[in-house]
């Protein structure tokens, strides 16, 4: 009896110690153990809305309550989707997608790099200059270029592509080209990034090195125009990560510096200095801010921007290969093989 | 075709003003310019190999790197898809896919022709070497820069095929054909000695004669791209998409037969000279 009654108060004080005293991710990320959960289980368990998530050689899915996760080892490579993932494994000349209940529901002959945009199912060919898309479990078109692709972006309707080469062309839905520009204007003219907007007004291109410059274009009819352009002060001889925010007001552009911040609408931008490069952007719409996610080895720092370029708040933690998301009113940060949550409301 | 001579004259030479060295042990060769895989032109050269150091192929400046796969909404960083381009005196660049580059390229950014650029990954992600000529915007055959493969061995020339009216059929010594034109695949490829054995590579260059008139010439030289079409490109250019029409032969061009005795002769070349040839005279109705 008095051993019940003593293990009883020993969880009590566990918990009370938890409660009173939330775990620190140093320095600053507080969360309380009921916000977190291990990522492990069944695939077929997870209801609701997920979130997808990459850490380390591990990915998978988390429920939005956390109350279902669900993790696998990364082979060669890995694709999430809605309906399923693609676990790449490069000794075989194909890939089986495997659906939510964890059977395979297809597989395709090729032995490209499959990757999903805005839940489409796209694979780039391993000499890199051909792209096709996977539509009904088949392969619904192949567009071959004469020159390689350094850069992909995608809505659900259109793609854009960087290359080698100094253009960019924008694909329709069926992967004809509708529209290639050159930038130019550089020493040397490759095209290192692209975006488009969700609605397919807005493409922005960083191309060239010396100089290297951020170019925004709209569309006009089927063109698109310039509309703005600045050069970046740090050239990246590689990808630049990039993002549009989904309300499409607003891109950031990686820099060695920082990051660029880019109003779409007033054609300005102003570089904002951070200690570690720039990992993702999410727009948080309940707020009207974006979360930023920067992150060097073993270094995150995540801010709550404002559009005006306010800090609402600036935690720097550590962890590597640390995955940052955000669903309504909360971030979810994946970390040394757990999920976090926490309420944006409680820290603004 | 004299400036076509005079072009690849001034290529020649301007390249060898440099010195050019193999990127990857020569060991290693899977796959020459143009060979025909899984429907797709291998545009520089494969090797296969586990690893072997990459070395650029001369002095140049980094102009694009990607050391892991980054496409799609999640940043996975996977060991393969890596791409480097380096930029070389001449408007040419050269281009190095699959393998695991060096770290000091995140920072450097003049190459040193002694500098070690990465190695080659695993044997089944094969790393491409290309040269991209800037100035013809068009994909050249590494193998007219590099210093040449010790390669004594003739080309094979196993069939010759002539397609009319949809029906392929192989040639031979008095064969009955019809008349008007016809297309010829060739079953051939080239012979080079490597680590001890024997292997088959697409060879060089094509020549077609029909009744001592040369008809077809195609040489290994170049891909180019004129008007949203690839163009295999040397002492003329052919549409890749007749490359890609029977896979396991090259095409050897159209030919234009009229009604008597005709003689087809077809010289298959490799990149050092060696050649190989093979007559047919045909009966022609």
């Amino acid at each position: 009896m008095s051993d019940r009654r003593n293990i009883i108060i020993s969880i009590i004080v566990f918990l009370l110690f938890f409660l009173l005293f939330p775990i620190n991710l140093k320095p600053g990320i507080s969360y309380i153990p009921g916000d977190s959960a291990i990522l492990e289980g069944d695939l077929k368990s997870i209801t609701g809305e997920k979130i997808p998530f990459i850490y380390k050689k591990t990915a998978g899915f988390f429920s939005k309550d956390l109350k279902s996760s669900w993790s696998i080892n990364v082979n060669d490579g890995i694709t999430l989707m809605d309906n399923g993932f693609i676990n790449l494994n490069r000794e075989n000349d194909s890939f089986d997608f495997i659906n939510m209940e964890g059977n395979i529901d297809f597989s395709i002959v090729n032995n490209g790099y499959p990757f999903s945009i805005s839940n489409r199912l796209f694979i780039v060919s391993r000499d890199r200059k051909s792209i096709s898309e996977i539509v009904d479990k088949q392969i619904k078109w192949v567009k071959e270029f004469n020159h390689i692709i350094t850069s992909i972006d995608g809505n659900g309707d259109k793609i854009v592509l960087g290359f080698v080469k100094g253009f960019y062309s924008v694909l329709d839905s069926d992967g004809e080209v509708t529209y290639s520009y050159e930038p130019g204007g550089s020493r040397v003219p490759v095209v290192y990034s692209v975006l488009i907007s969700s609605d397919s007004n807005y493409v922005g291109v960083v191309s060239g090195l010396d100089p290297q410059r951020f170019t925004l274009y709209e569309k006009k009819v089927v063109e698109y125009k310039p509309v703005y352009a600045f050069n970046i002060e740090d050239q990246i001889r590689r990808r630049h990560n990039m993002y549009i925010s989904s309300d499409n007001k607003n891109i950031f552009v990686e820099d060695n510096l920082g990051f660029y911040m880019i109003d779409i609408i007033n054609r300005s931008s102003k570089l904002i200095k951070t200690e570690s490069s720039l990992k993702s952007v999410e727009y948080i719409k309940n707020h009207d801010i974006y979360l930023i996610h920067t992150a060097a080895t073993n270094y995150n720092n995540i801010k709550l921007l404002t559009k005006d370029n306010h800090v609402l708040l600036n935690k720097s933690f550590n962890g590597e290969n640390v995955s940052v998301n955000s669903l309504d009113n909360s971030i979810y940060i994946v970390i040394d093989g757990r999920v976090l949550k926490l309420d944006i409301k409680e820290i603004l | 075709m004299k400036r076509v001579f005079l072009y690849y004259f001034i290529l020649l030479t301007t390249f060898s003003t440099y010195s050019y060295q193999w990127p990857s042990s020569k060991d290693f060769l899977s796959k020459l310019f143009g060979a025909n895989e899984n429907l797709r032109i291998v545009d520089g050269i494969k090797f296969s190999s586990d690893n072997q150091s990459i070395y650029p192929l001369t002095d140049g400046e980094v102009i694009f790197y990607q050391d892991s796969f980054e496409f799609g909404d999640l940043d996975y960083k996977g060991e393969e898809g890596n791409l480097l381009v380096l930029k070389h005196i001449g408007e040419f660049n050269s281009i190095y896919r699959n393998f695991i580059l060096s770290d000091n390229l995140n920072t450097q950014i003049n190459i040193n022709k002694t500098d070690i650029i990465g190695i080659s990954g695993n044997s089944w992600d094969e790393f491409i070497f290309s040269v991209y000529d800037n100035k013809n915007d068009s994909y050249i055959n590494p193998q007219q820069i590099l210093p040449f493969l010790e390669d004594g061995t003739t080309p094979v020339i196993n069939n010759v095929y002539i397609m009319n009216n949809d029906v392929l059929e192989p040639l031979y010594m008095n064969k009955r054909v019809l008349g008007g034109e016809s297309i010829l695949y060739i079953d051939s490829w080239d012979v080079i000695y490597i680590k001890g054995k024997y292997s088959r590579f697409v060879p060089f260059s094509v020549n077609v004669f029909v009744d001592g008139f040369e008809r077809y010439n195609i040489s290994f030289s170049s891909l180019k791209e004129i008007e949203d079409d690839i163009y295999l490109s040397g002492f003329s250019d052919v549409p890749l998409k007749n490359f890609l029409s029977i896979p396991s032969y090259l095409f050897g061009g159209k030919v234009f037969l009229t009604n008597g005795r005709s003689l087809i002769e077809v010289v298959v070349k490799d990149i050092n000279g060696n050649e190989t040839s093979k007559s047919f005279s045909l009966l022609v109705e």
